[in-house]
C-alpha cells in the first residue's frame, strides 16, 4: 500500500539537455511492484506553482532508494531536470497504480525513450521471479539511451535500437517484434510508437500485448477522476485501474 | 483541544471538510490520516443513476491552479447505498452526501433514496445544469434555486447545505434565498467557469469547452464571496470552499466569517493537509491564549466588527 513522505534528492545526473537520472532517498520504504509509479512535487520550497504533483515511473528500487528517469517535457519536469539540486526535499506519494504480473513465462519489454522508466523495474522483478525477460530499448539517437549505464547492472537481456544508427541496431524498436510472438509484450513509449504496436498487434491478432499508459494526473490515488482514458469497457482511471491496459480493452482513441 | 463547531443542526468534530469531488468517498484518505478524528467527508457528487462523466481530456493545469472537466462522474445512488455508505458507517467516518440532478424531479427521487443513510446532511450542488431550463445552472437563477430548495425540503429527512455557485455577479441574493427557505448552512463556493485552448490544433482543450477552475489561484476570489455571504446575516453558517492551500488560507477564511472550511484541490498535492492543518489550528488557538475553536471564531468576529466603521 502507498504512502506520502519526504524524498531527498541524493544524486542527480544530467544525461542530455533534456533528460536527468535521479536517485531519491525515501523516508518510508514501500515495495515497488511492476509498473507502479510515484507522484512527485515539482516546485521549490514555499511555492505552489506548478500546483500538482507529477507522475513518474519508478525505474528501480534498492533499500530506501528509488531511481527516476525524467525528461524535461513541461513546466514541472523542467524544474526537476534543470533547477532542483541535490539534497532537495521532495514530497512523494508512492508506489501507485495497479501492479502488473503477466501469466506467461516469456516477457518482452518494448521501451521507447523515456518509456523505459515505466517498465524497466517490471522486467527486473519478472526476472527475479524466474521468468525469461527480453528488453528492446530504442531511441532516436545514442543520447536517448544514456540511461543504460545505470540499468546494465541488472543484466536484463537487452537489444538497443537507434533511429539514426548511432548505437545498437539501426531502426525502430518495433521493427523486430514479429520475432517474439511467443512472448507477452509489455510496451511503454511515445504515443506514436504505442499506436503503431497497437495496430500491429491487432493485425497479428495477438492478444497478450499490454501497454503502460501515461496521462496527465492530478491526484494519482484514484479520487480526482482526471486521468481517465477511453476503453471498450468505458472510462478507466489510468492511475488506479491502470497504468497497464491490455490490447483487448484499448481502442485507438485510448492513446 | 476542542475543535468542534456547530452549524445549524449539525456538529462537526473539526472545522475541516474534504470537498466534494476531490476525495472520492473519503475512504482512501484513511491511508494518510485518521479521517474520523480530522475531517468530515463530503462525497463525490451523487446522482440518481450512474454517470460516466465527460470524455477525456479532463484536466488542464494553469499557473497555480487547474481546470477540470470531470463531468460529475459517479456510480449512482444504488451503488453508493450498497457498497460505499456501509463502509463509511462501519468506520464511523462522518459524511455529508453531495447531491445533484438534471431536474427537480431527479433531486427528489435521489433524496428519497438517500434518506435512510446515516449521512449528517446533504450538500446540494446547484452548479449543475438544469436541463428543463436550457442548461442554466440552478444556482444562477434565484427563482429556480428557490423552487429547488422548497421541493427538496419537502422530502429531505436531513439537514441541507447549499453549495452556491461563484459564477454569479452578486452572491448575496442567493444567500438570502437559502435563508428565506430556512436553510442556514451554506457552502461558498464552487469552481469558477474557465476555458483553455489547444493552440497547436486551434481548438478548445476540453470537448465541453468550459471547465471548472480551482486551486490556489481562486482563493482571493472566494475569500471575497465568503466575506460578502457571511455579512448577509448572523444566522448564515458559511462553509468556505475555494483554493485553500496553506494553513494561512484557512485562518483567512475564518477571519472573514467562515465557520468551517473545505479542503479541495490541495488534497491532490498534499493528501495529509487536513491532519497538518488540524495540528496548526490547535497551536494557533493556543498561541492566542484561547481554549476552543469556537472561541477563536468569537475572537475573529470581534476583530471583524472594527472593519465596518
Amino acid at each position: 500500500m502507498f504512502t506520502q513522505c519526504e524524498a531527498v534528492l541524493e544524486e542527480k545526473r544530467i544525461l542530455s539537455e533534456k533528460d536527468a537520472f535521479l536517485v531519491l532517498k525515501v523516508k518510508e520504504k514501500k515495495e515497488v511492484k511492476p509498473c507502479q509509479f510515484c507522484m512527485l512535487t515539482a516546485t521549490f520550497k514555499k511555492s505552489f506553482d506548478p500546483f500538482l504533483k507529477r507522475p513518474f515511473g519508478i525505474l528501480f528500487q534498492k533499500d530506501d532508494k528509488i531511481g527516476l528517469f525524467i525528461r524535461n517535457f513541461g513546466r514541472g519536469s523542467s524544474i526537476i531536470v534543470k533547477d532542483i539540486k541535490e539534497s532537495f526535499k521532495f514530497d512523494i506519494t508512492y508506489p501507485l497504480g495497479n501492479p502488473f504480473y503477466p501469466k506467461k513465462d516469456k516477457i518482452l519489454l518494448v521501451a521507447g525513450g523515456i518509456g523505459i522508466a515505466g517498465i524497466f523495474w517490471a522486467g527486473v522483478v519478472y526476472k527475479n521471479l524466474g521468468k525469461k525477460v527480453k528488453l528492446l530499448f530504442g531511441g532516436r539517437t545514442e543520447k536517448d539511451l544514456e540511461i543504460r549505464y545505470f540499468l546494465e547492472k541488472y543484466n536484463l537481456d537487452t537489444t538497443y535500437y537507434t533511429e539514426d544508427g548511432s548505437f545498437g541496431k539501426k531502426g525502430l524498436v518495433s521493427q523486430d517484434l514479429e520475432n517474439y510472438l511467443d512472448y507477452t509484450w509489455l510496451v511503454c513509449g511515445p504515443k506514436a510508437m504505442m499506436k503503431a504496436i497497437f495496430e500491429l498487434g491487432k493485425k497479428l491478432n495477438k492478444k497478450d500485448i499490454f501497454f503502460s499508459l501515461d496521462t496527465y494526473m492530478a491526484c494519482g490515488i484514484g479520487v480526482c477522476l482526471g486521468c481517465t482514458i477511453e476503453t471498450k469497457n468505458g472510462y478507466k482511471r489510468c492511475c488506479k485501474e491502470g497504468p497497464v491496459f491490455s490490447i483487448e480493452e484499448l481502442m485507438e482513441s485510448s492513446f | 483541544m476542542e475543535l468542534k463547531v456547530s452549524l445549524k443542526n449539525i456538529t462537526l468534530k473539526t472545522p475541516f471538510l474534504l470537498a466534494s469531488g476531490t476525495c472520492g468517498f473519503g475512504l482512501i484518505f484513511e491511508k494518510f490520516f485518521d479521517v474520523k478524528e480530522t475531517a468530515t467527508v463530503i462525497t463525490k457528487g451523487l446522482s440518481l443513476n450512474p454517470n460516466p462523466g465527460n470524455p477525456p481530456p479532463r484536466l488542464y493545469e494553469t499557473y497555480a491552479g487547474l481546470l477540470n472537466s470531470i463531468g460529475l462522474e459517479n456510480p449512482g445512488a444504488d451503488t453508493f447505498l450498497k457498497d460505499i455508505a456501509p463502509k463509511l458507517e462501519k468506520k464511523k467516518i462522518p459524511y455529508i452526501i453531495n447531491i445533484y440532478g438534471k431536474d427537480i424531479d431527479e433531486f427528489i427521487k435521489l433524496v428519497e433514496k438517500l434518506n435512510k443513510t446515516q449521512a449528517l446532511a446533504y450538500e446540494v450542488n446547484v452548479s449543475c445544469p438544469n436541463v428543463k431550463k436550457g442548461g442554466l445552472a440552478f444556482g444562477q437563477d434565484l427563482d429556480t434555486l428557490k423552487t429547488l430548495l422548497k421541493e427538496i425540503k419537502k422530502v429531505s429527512k436531513k439537514e441541507l447545505i447549499v453549495k452556491l455557485s461563484p459564477n454569479v455577479s452578486d452572491i448575496k441574493p442567493f444567500v438570502k434565498v437559502c435563508l428565506d427557505e430556512n436553510i442556514f448552512n451554506i457552502t461558498v463556493a464552487n469552481t469558477y467557469l474557465g476555458m483553455a485552448v489547444d493552440l497547436k490544433n486551434f481548438k478548445p482543450h476540453f470537448k465541453r469547452i468550459y471547465a471548472g477552475y480551482s486551486g490556489p489561484a481562486i482563493k482571493p476570489l472566494t475569500l471575497r464571496f465568503v466575506y460578502e455571504a457571511s455579512k448577509v446575516s448572523e444566522k448564515a453558517n458559511i462553509i468556505a470552499s475555494g483554493g485553500i492551500t496553506t494553513f494561512k488560507d484557512v485562518l483567512e477564511y475564518f477571519l472573514v466569517g467562515a465557520k468551517a472550511v473545505q479542503l479541495g484541490s490541495i488534497l491532490f498535492r498534499d493528501s495529509k493537509a487536513p491532519a497538518k492543518f488540524k495540528e496548526s489550528l490547535k497551536a494557533y488557538i493556543k498561541s492566542l491564549n484561547l481554549n476552543t475553536f469556537e472561541e477563536l471564531l468569537e475572537f475573529f468576529k470581534e476583530k471583524r466588527k472594527a472593519w465596518e466603521v
